[in-house]
């Protein structure tokens, strides 16, 4: 028998939103409302027919590439900023602009100045994350720990294997944050980018079935893109965020 | 070796002004001598140290830390000496074992697998070596971070108050654990407590500070020389020093 716990609670809860939704449909009885099945049957159709995963890879390809150069240029220029008070205090305005500066203003500009190109959107989206990044890192490298800093630097580490081996390991919690939060906030980007600008991926699709009212269309390829996402955290973020705890009680 | 600090001064905080906490500490430490450094908790010791090592740059001095003496090339990149470092809570890195933790402060791979072998069995560690920190006891920290200090062969050992907040019977057996391992290997250390006891019973010379700011009062050799010391002459030497630490510290220096 079943017993009462916590381990089955994502499943549960799940399972409740599916049914919930399923019921809703059935009452409205709408095109504007399709369920569950309806949609997972859209999907299953999209997979089948070859036309879903060359959309949903290139969009997964731009998320990765400007994921990954937002966060290498976050991390460095927070780690910067938060160790030095004079950095900081010059820039700090800099990203307080960047911060509040609208994603589409951004991805309009990008398309303007740089075309309606590859390139564009990586920078578009890259510069939309950055700040994010740069706040969180920046909050991380200002509570490291002066204590481990002055070992390194009794001991002559230099700075290479201090940064890897103890001033990284610091880290990890506010990197994990900032790659979580990321992921999230990027795909979101790239879509607007890529309906503005772009003639595939997700975003592209979304811009169609918008047109012709498909809401089950609409539905289907945002909840693809949401399973490879949850891939991901499950998969990749946090196997890695077990291995870099192991060491805590 | 000769260690020169003309004055070290920690800039003003809030209301409180600039503050100087060492004026005119001069010393030589012998290649090989083991120098206690004795003084009230506060006085500007662990400055003192970290001046030495290095990890305070913001004072006038001059510490010339060549001529320690070793055939041996030193094993540093730039050929600085190599430096031991105790500090008074172990500092070992959570997220690495007991071996990594040792690994990690030797210059090259080349031959630390031996080095590290023979130090763990030395602090008597070699079942913790894949253990990390946080589940070592307060003991096997304090020999963890011996260790490491150890495993580099220094040039130059600094030990700053290290058997501070643990039990005495345990402070005991790393004390005759420290007299141990530099008999093995003779190294020039540099030691700071605040306990006259543990100082006699270790060093060869005594160094004592007073406060505000702290100078050199007294430069004291103690006799007989290591490593023929007992129980008995600690004790007599103690006694003879307490009456002068008494006329040394008479101005006030327990108001910690």
């Amino acid at each position: 028998m079943l017993r009462w716990r916590p381990a089955y609670f994502p499943t549960l809860s799940v399972l409740v939103f599916l049914v919930i939704w399923q019921a809703a449909a059935e009452v409205a009885d709408s095109t504007l409302l399709p369920g569950p099945l309806a949609v997972f049957a859209v999907m299953t159709e999209a997979a089948l027919s070859g036309e879903l995963l060359p959309h949903l890879a290139i969009t997964l390809l731009r998320v990765a590439v400007s994921f990954v150069v937002a966060m290498l240029i976050g991390t460095a220029i927070g780690i910067v900023m938060g160790r030095s008070p004079a950095i900081n205090r010059l820039f700090d305005p800099w990203l307080i602009v960047l911060l509040n500066l609208s994603a589409l203003v951004i991805i309009i500009l990008a398309y303007i100045w740089v075309g309606l190109t590859e390139a564009a959107v990586i920078l578009a989206v890259a510069i939309n994350k950055i700040p994010n990044v740069v706040v969180t890192m920046r909050e991380g490298a200002r509570s490291l720990d002066r204590d481990y800093l002055e070992m390194a630097e009794s001991f002559r580490l230099g700075s290479r294997k201090t940064l890897v081996h103890v001033v990284m390991p610091q880290l990890y919690p506010f990197l994990t944050a900032a790659a979580r939060s990321g992921l999230a906030l990027i795909w979101k980007i790239v879509l607007v980018a890529e309906l503005l600008g772009r003639s595939n991926g997700i975003g592209f699709q979304l811009n169609l079935y918008f047109q012709l009212f498909d809401i089950s269309g609409i539905l289907a390829y945002a909840f693809a893109f949401i399973l490879v996402v949850q891939g991901i955290e499950v998969g990749v973020l946090r196997p890695l965020e077990r291995r870099a705890h192991r060491w805590r009680r | 070796m000769r260690i020169h600090i003309r004055s070290k001064r920690f800039p003003a905080v809030g209301d409180a002004g600039e503050k100087l906490v060492l004026e005119n500490v001069a010393f030589e430490p012998q290649p090989g001598e083991f120098v206690a450094i004795f003084g009230p908790s506060g006085c500007g010791k662990t400055t003192l140290l970290n001046i030495v090592a290095g990890l305070d740059l913001d004072f006038e001095v001059s510490v010339d830390l060549n001529g320690i003496g070793r055939d041996r090339p030193s094993p540093t990149a730039r050929n600085e000496p190599a430096i031991g470092y105790v500090f008074q809570t172990p500092r070992l890195l959570p997220w690495k074992t007991v071996e990594d933790n040792l690994r990690l402060v030797l210059p090259s791979e080349h031959d630390a697998d031996d080095r590290i072998e023979a130090v763990l069995r030395a602090v008597d560690l070699q079942d913790a070596r894949h253990v990390y920190p946080n589940r070592l006891s307060v003991g096997m920290s304090r020999r963890a971070a011996l260790a490491r200090a150890f495993v580099v062969e220094p040039d130059l050992l600094i030990l700053d108050e290290p058997f501070v907040s643990i039990d005495s019977a345990t402070a005991n057996r790393l004390r005759d654990l420290l007299s141990e391992l530099l008999s093995r290997l003779p190294t020039t250390v540099l030691f700071v407590t605040h306990d006259l006891r543990e100082a006699i019973a270790l060093a060869d010379r005594i160094l004592f500070l007073s406060t505000h700011p702290a100078h050199i009062t007294a430069d004291i050799t103690i006799e007989p020389p290591r490593p023929h010391r007992t129980t008995a002459d600690i004790d007599a030497f103690h006694k003879k020093l307490q009456t002068k630490v008494a006329s040394v510290f008479r101005t006030g220096d327990r108001s910690e």
